[in-house]
């Protein structure tokens, strides 16, 4: 079901993908990345530095992004770059939601430059954790 | 306290960090890696060895963990990175900027093969809050 180059058109919208960001997670993601500042897993530490409970890694996040482009791709050589800015903490059981827009296309190379972005609800408003950033795929 | 813009160009030593497979499973469950292949953001645990380890350590920088915030990231691949595969990661302080209490530090960090190719490049933008 991987996508074809020749199938985008500039302006298109990517599928999105939800993602419940759950404690367990987190966690895990602590562990297996070495990062263990403990703002993503104590909760006392997270209330000190101004936050309701927990914060995800911004590498979390980024990484949620990073591997729904990767699958969209449909090839592990696909994704070739990827630039993102935080712009706002994820707490721990919220839902991320991982968008992209085409931005340019080189059918030369076969790359497209998309426009990226992970958004959540908070309180009736939507926050931008990864804004204005930017991933360059190659495709099939 | 400002950082030391005289430490920018300043390189941490190498790292070897091999991929094992049950860690490459860990990160790959929490960050939703459906596949194909493993999740590209694997190259942040060779990254924070070889940087932001030695850069909270760092006795002439001076940085508390709790007072870092992470800006922007940028990561650029040459090709895919396979599990079970060793990584040479080297890290250096690209720049150093302020700006009144707030203060940019990025950190770029090159990651070869055992063989010296290239396999990717990664940008790392700390932001850190001063006590002004």
């Amino acid at each position: 079901m991987s996508v074809r180059f020749e199938d985008l058109q500039l302006g298109q919208e990517l599928p999105g993908r939800t993602r419940l960001v759950t404690r367990e997670d987190v966690l895990a993601y602590a562990e297996a990345s070495g990062d263990h500042n403990p703002l993503h897993r104590d909760d006392e530490v997270a209330r000190a530095a101004g936050f309701p409970r927990v914060v995800a890694h911004g590498m979390y996040t980024m990484g949620t992004l990073a591997s729904w482009l990767a699958e969209w791709a449909g090839d592990a050589a696909g994704l070739r770059r990827l630039h993102v800015n935080f712009r706002a903490p994820v707490l721990v059981e919220e839902t991320i939601a991982c968008g992209g827009r085409v931005r340019s296309l080189d059918p030369r190379s076969r790359t497209a430059v998309l426009e990226v972005w992970v958004t959540l609800e908070r309180d009736g408003a939507t926050e931008w954790p990864i804004r204005k950033s930017e991933a360059e795929v190659r495709l099939a | 306290m400002a950082l030391n813009a005289s430490l920018q160009g300043k390189t941490y030593p190498a790292v070897r960090v091999t991929l094992d497979q049950a860690r490459v499973r860990t990160f790959a469950h929490a960050v939703d890696h459906r596949g194909p292949g493993i999740p590209p953001t694997i190259l942040t645990v060779p990254e924070i060895e070889a940087g932001l380890r030695n850069v909270v350590a760092d006795p002439e920088l001076g940085v508390d963990l709790a007072s870092v915030l992470h800006g922007e990231q940028v990561y650029e691949w040459s090709r895919p990175v396979a599990a079970g595969e060793t990584l040479i990661a080297e890290a250096s302080i690209e720049s150093i900027r302020g700006r009144g209490a707030m203060q940019f530090l990025t950190l770029r960090t090159e990651f070869r093969d055992e063989r010296g190719d290239e396999v990717a490049v990664a940008r790392s933008t700390l932001l850190i809050r001063g006590e002004g």
